[in-house]
């Protein structure tokens, strides 16, 4: 009786607390939010972020993008050589990263590449109490700390996932029509007659919502880096980070589930 | 000591807990302005968390902290940015932000508050910098600093906006006698000069005498003694003696306990 | 709150009242003021009278050193005066008595 008792409580404690938890997370994107129209000025942090998550990402991007529009081509083309169709590669590679492998991936690098040090910057800013000196210098640290990131990851995610789409399209240009003599031709013909504006705008929202979604979580997680066990040490920053970069990761490929059936 | 009405922070009956653990215990006591208040006390007796109710970083029950005569736990967020606006504080761990030199982190609530120009700004910090014994170090990363200079950049930045109301936590633990005396005196002349009203925690008992103008004692979570320093050198306290005469716990922390819980370790 | 008084006669005398406070408030619009001051009036010896000032933070120093600089930088005499003894801590505080308020001499006018 009583440990089933006992199991009950903890069960409903860690029910709450996980609600409580999820509370917590949605009046932190309204502060976030609402912190874009506060002070300090935001320009010049906002770049530095820009060139943080968008800049030093570059590398990263260009060369998974070459290398998924290699695949893609190479898959491409011995699957439709099968039927007799390598005229519609060039549709296949640039639908198939337009409209999912852009985003997701693009999404996932930056998510393991920036949100992974998005959040242990701030964890480390929690565990040091320099987000509570912040405080108690009357600078709100959501608007502080969060906002520019919010500002930065919009602005980077969807150019990073156009850089993606376009390197993996001449990625798979290389290797289907280069090396495997597919007609280049009809590589750029079967993209400008089946990419529409449709692709185009599913990849973009996808790109967006995953920009808020990797940054709210990984800020998040680094802002209440420890504060819920109460304890503030080093191993409370490194848990946080790994929270950030896996439940990004997980929310992504959730989302991205979710918007392709609503848009579809 | 004074009334409610002339004092500008009056705490009364001040219970604090983590979790379940009760670490203050009916703390009352009221600091009036233009004075340095110094708050003594043995390490862990609840010092920094007293702190931490005064400036709104852990949550206050009703009637407890009223700062220039309102309560705090009925600020709405406005009340609470005019506040620290005009408070300055210096953290036990320095608290500085290691992404940015000394200079900026000391320079930040300036360019966030005011509308100075950035020359104006410069020379200000600099005059900081040079009234903590740091001038020449401006460029420096808090990384690049050592402990004791970390509290002195730490006590500059809070002095940045020139606050009514300064906050320090053991200013002068890692300083030698000579910089730890230096500020001393800056603590006095930032009164003397801007009347401030300085609520300084030390382990220092020469330097708690030598600026303060009130003190506190406290122990495990309560008061030992509260007043003026003569007052307080005069209490015939049993702990408060022996915190004066430096004298070392004698019986021990809880002996009893401390041995049962050696004979309760398992062997394997 | 200021007031100008202009003395061509030798050369270009200006005089500088600051009246009230000086504080990270109002030392930029004063600042402003001053300056346009300085270039209409192109003086070689400014004097900044504190006998009405009442208070005066660490901008309002850092005020008064940005003076001296632009004055030393353009070889004007710049001298402050009568400053109360309030006003007197704060610039004993920055341990700037010796750039602004000279070694001794400050109470002639
Ligand atoms: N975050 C926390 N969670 C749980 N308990 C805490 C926490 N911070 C402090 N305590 C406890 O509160 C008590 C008072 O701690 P506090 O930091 O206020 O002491 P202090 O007087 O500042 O000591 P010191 O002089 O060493 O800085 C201690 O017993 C400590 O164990
Ligand atoms: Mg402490």
């Amino acid at each position: 009786m009583n440990t089933s008792g006992n199991f009950v409580v903890k069960l409903g404690g860690w029910g709450l607390s996980k609600i409580l938890g999820l509370g917590r997370m949605g009046m932190f994107l309204i502060y976030a939010i609402n912190g874009l129209w506060k002070p300090p000025g935001k320009l010049i942090s906002t770049i530095k972020h820009i060139y943080f998550i968008g800049h030093r990402s570059l590398f990263v991007i260009c060369f998974t993008g070459a290398f998924s529009g290699m695949v893609l081509g190479l898959q491409g083309y011995y699957t439709l050589s099968k039927f007799g169709s390598e005229g519609l590669l060039g549709a296949a590679v640039s639908l198939s990263l337009i409209r999912e492998l852009g985003p997701v991936l693009t999404a996932l690098m930056v998510t393991g590449r920036a949100g992974s040090a998005i959040c242990a910057e701030i964890g480390i800013m929690r565990i040091e109490e320099q987000i509570d000196a912040l405080k108690c210098m009357a600078i709100d640290p959501h608007s502080y700390l969060i906002s520019p990131r919010f500002i930065a990851g919009i602005i980077c995610f969807p150019l990073l996932t156009s850089i993606f789409d376009v390197i993996g399209i001449y990625g798979g240009y290389a290797i289907g029509v280069l090396l495997l003599g597919a007609n280049p031709g009809a590589y750029w013909d079967g993209i400008y007659k089946s990419v529409g504006w449709d692709d185009v705008y599913m990849g973009y929202i996808k790109a967006l919502v995953f920009a808020v979604l990797t940054i709210w979580i990984s800020t998040y997680k680094g802002f209440y880096a420890g504060v819920d066990s109460g304890s503030m040490g080093a191993e409370d920053v490194s848990k946080a980070t790994t929270d950030a970069v896996v439940i990004s990761s997980v929310s992504i490929l959730v989302a991205d589930y979710v918007i392709t059936s609503i848009l579809l | 000591m004074t009334s409610e009405a002339t004092s500008i922070i009056s705490v009364r009956d001040l219970q604090s807990f983590y979790g379940r653990r009760q670490v203050l215990f009916d703390i009352s006591f009221d600091v009036p302005p233009h004075c340095i208040f110094v708050i003594m006390g043995v390490s862990g007796s609840g010092k920094t968390t007293l702190f931490r109710h005064l400036i709104g970083l852990k949550p206050t029950r009703k009637n407890a902290v009223f700062i220039k005569g309102e309560d705090i736990s009925e600020w709405k967020s406005s009340d609470w940015q005019k506040y620290w606006q005009s408070i300055g504080v210096l953290f036990q761990s320095g608290a500085l932000f290691n992404s940015m030199t000394l200079k900026e982190n000391v320079a930040l609530p300036l360019q966030v508050h005011t509308e100075l120009t950035s020359d104006i700004i410069d020379v200000m910090v600099e005059m900081k910098l040079y009234m903590v014994g740091l001038s020449g170090f401006s460029d420096y990363m808090p990384a690049q600093l050592s402990g004791g200079m970390k509290k002195r950049a730490g006590l500059a930045r809070a002095l940045a906006m020139d606050p009514e109301l300064l906050f320090v936590d053991e200013p002068s633990s890692g300083l030698d006698p000579i910089t730890a005396a230096g500020l001393d005196d800056l603590l006095i002349s930032l009164k003397d000069a801007f009347g401030m009203t300085v609520i300084v925690v030390t382990h220092e008992l020469e330097s708690a005498f030598k600026i303060g103008d009130y003190m506190l004692v406290m122990d495990k979570g309560r008061i030992l003694a509260c007043g003026t320093p003569e007052s307080v050198k005069n209490s015939k306290e049993s702990r408060v003696r022996q915190f004066l005469e430096r004298r070392a716990e004698e019986a021990g922390q809880d002996m009893e306990a401390y041995l049962q819980r050696l004979c309760s370790v398992r062997s394997r | 709150m200021l007031k100008f008084e202009h003395d061509e006669s030798n050369g270009g005398k200006l005089t500088v009242h600051l009246k009230g406070s000086l504080t990270k408030d109002n030392v930029v619009s004063i600042r402003k003021e001053i300056e346009k001051a300085f270039f209409e009036k192109s003086p070689n010896c400014v004097t900044i009278d504190l006998s009405d000032a009442t208070s005066m933070d660490t901008a309002g120093v850092a005020l008064l050193v940005i003076l001296c600089r632009i004055c030393k930088s353009r070889d004007i005499n710049f001298r402050i005066v009568n400053p109360d003894d309030k006003v007197r801590k704060v610039i004993r505080l920055a341990q700037l008595e010796q750039l602004l308020l000279g070694n001794g001499d400050f109470n002639d006018q």
